[in-house]
């Protein structure tokens, strides 16, 4: 961090240590400015508070949120490695290498055509690799996977609330989407009042890890592709199922 | 000259009394502070992002920690009004010394402190409840809290209370003693983040600003019984000296 940076942060929370000091003895002297003799209002205004929080702890402890199920753990290791198998996959041009626990969904079609399209009619910026295997055995089934490693955010893992991508065969057009998703996430975390003495240190460190996705699409040997200029894909000639 | 003699402690007991009573309306403005900071808290108290593919992922972390924050600047103001003139003359309303009345303060202050910390740590499950329940958020992560963390988290944040409040009782009455202290405090706070300040632990030597050193000191503290100490030794320190200042100014004719 350099000097411009570290001025800029401190005078920023100075500034804000300023306003809230400012703010806090302005309500101080908004409170003393109330009347003396309604001791009534005071007892209610502080015993509605009082009640108020401790009728949450009963709520909260009655109705528990419910947490997310992650499905499952992973930790930063494992993440790395899916995230690394996959270029050596593309790299070595072998689809064994990746592992097939990451493909989520599959769809298969059939066509009689000699020639496929592949457009995606999304304009956003896809992150999705698209990877077109081709097989050396004739035949008319188009087989895609949808592959995708885990995503993990502050040591969570997202994966799962990503969706999956809409797959169309029409006529002899391949149609791809990606959904349009906004996420709104709540961690329910501690204090730290309380993390100073129960957390393990180890524990306090959130991790970030882009995983990545690809949609494979298996293509039988006499079938010929025309991929709109758009959609940069990945051809996989060898050494795949 | 008075006929009747009242003891040390029953004067004491009086004036907390008093203070209690007529220092209300400071948990009112506590309440309302709060409540400003459980307000600023309904968007998370931090966030992360990421946007991958055309997802787009926020998650909101939830805890009471602003609160906790605002709490402990009341706690400061708080502690500093008290070394005022106009509160310290208001003590010889009633049959007060020097120690009586700096001893009904601390009593007080240890008061509110127990209240904005209990208070503080409440508020944490109303903001939990809000943001899952009004604002219909999903839930990433939670951590179950059994009351045993509960309790420690309102004694934890009382015990913070307690030095912030001792600090600003300390701040206050130098202030009182010697008027440029005002200036002085401020920019001894300042010259704290740009000073450097070098541990040496079994592995490596760190250096880093004296105040983060000095945050380090109480919040890098995993020992409960450790914390404890170090809190009541600064409380004593500050309330010591606050005392000693106390006893030379000048006396109330």
């Amino acid at each position: 961090m350099n000097v411009i940076n570290a001025s800029i942060i401190f005078l920023i929370t100075f500034l804000v240590l300023v306003s809230v000091f400012i703010a806090a003895s302005w309500f101080r002297k908004v409170a003393y400015r109330l009347p003396g003799n309604r001791s009534k209002l005071y007892k209610g205004l502080l015993g509605g508070y009082a009640l108020l929080l401790l009728l949450a702890v009963i709520l909260y402890y009655l109705f528990q949120p419910d947490q997310t199920a992650l499905s499952r753990s992973i930790t930063e290791k494992e993440a790395e490695q899916a995230f690394s198998q996959f270029f050596e996959a593309l790299e070595k041009e072998d689809l064994n290498l990746l592992n097939p626990a990451y493909i989520r969904e599959t769809w298969t079609f059939e066509t009689e055509h000699n020639q496929l399209n592949l457009i995606s009619p999304s304009t956003g910026w896809s992150d999705t690799s698209i990877v077109i295997a081709q097989s050396e055995n004739p035949g008319n089934a188009i087989k895609v996977d949808y592959y995708i490693t885990p995503v993990i955010m502050t040591g969570f893992e997202i994966t799962d609330y990503f969706p999956n991508p809409e797959v169309e065969l029409s006529g002899d057009t391949l149609k791809i989407a990606f959904a349009e998703v906004d996420l709104n996430l709540a961690n329910l975390s501690t204090e730290f009042t309380i993390r100073q003495f129960v957390e393990a240190p180890q524990q306090q460190h959130p991790y970030f890890y882009h995983g990545n996705s690809a949609l494979i699409i298996h293509l039988p040997q006499n079938l010929n592709l025309h991929v709109s200029d758009k959609l940069p894909v990945h051809w996989i000639r060898k050494n795949h199922n | 000259m008075s006929l009747s003699t009242i003891s040390l402690s029953k004067n004491i007991t009086q004036l907390y009394r008093y203070k209690l009573y007529a220092y209300r309306n400071s948990v009112i403005s506590l309440m309302i502070i709060q409540i400003v900071a459980l307000l600023l808290s309904l968007n998370g108290t931090n966030q992360s992002m990421t946007v991958y593919e055309n997802v787009s992922i926020t998650i909101h972390s939830y805890s009471a920690n602003i609160v906790l924050a605002f709490s402990m600047i009341w706690a400061f103001i708080t502690a500093i009004s008290l070394t005022t003139k106009p509160y310290r003359d208001a003590d010889f309303i009633l049959v007060a010394s020097r120690l009586t009345s700096h001893l009904s303060n601390i009593l007080f202050l240890l008061t509110a402190s127990m209240i904005a910390g209990v208070t503080a740590m409440l508020s944490g499950f109303l903001l939990k409840l809000i943001a899952v329940y009004l604002l219909s958020q999903e839930v990433i992560a939670q951590q179950t809290l059994p009351i045993s963390h509960l309790l420690l988290g309102i004694l934890v944040a009382t015990l913070y209370m307690v030095l912030i409040s001792s600090a600003g009782f300390l701040a206050g009455m130098l202030t009182q003693w010697h008027r440029s202290f005002i200036i002085i405090i401020p920019a001894l706070v300042m010259a704290l983040f740009f000073i450097e300040w070098t541990t040496v632990d079994e592995t490596e030597q760190t250096s880093m600003p004296a105040m983060i050193a000095l945050f380090r000191f109480f919040g890098t503290e995993h020992s409960l019984l450790m914390f404890t100490v170090k809190v009541l030794l600064c409380v004593l320190i500050c309330y010591g000296i606050t005392h000693y200042l106390s006893s030379r100014m000048e006396v109330k004719g």
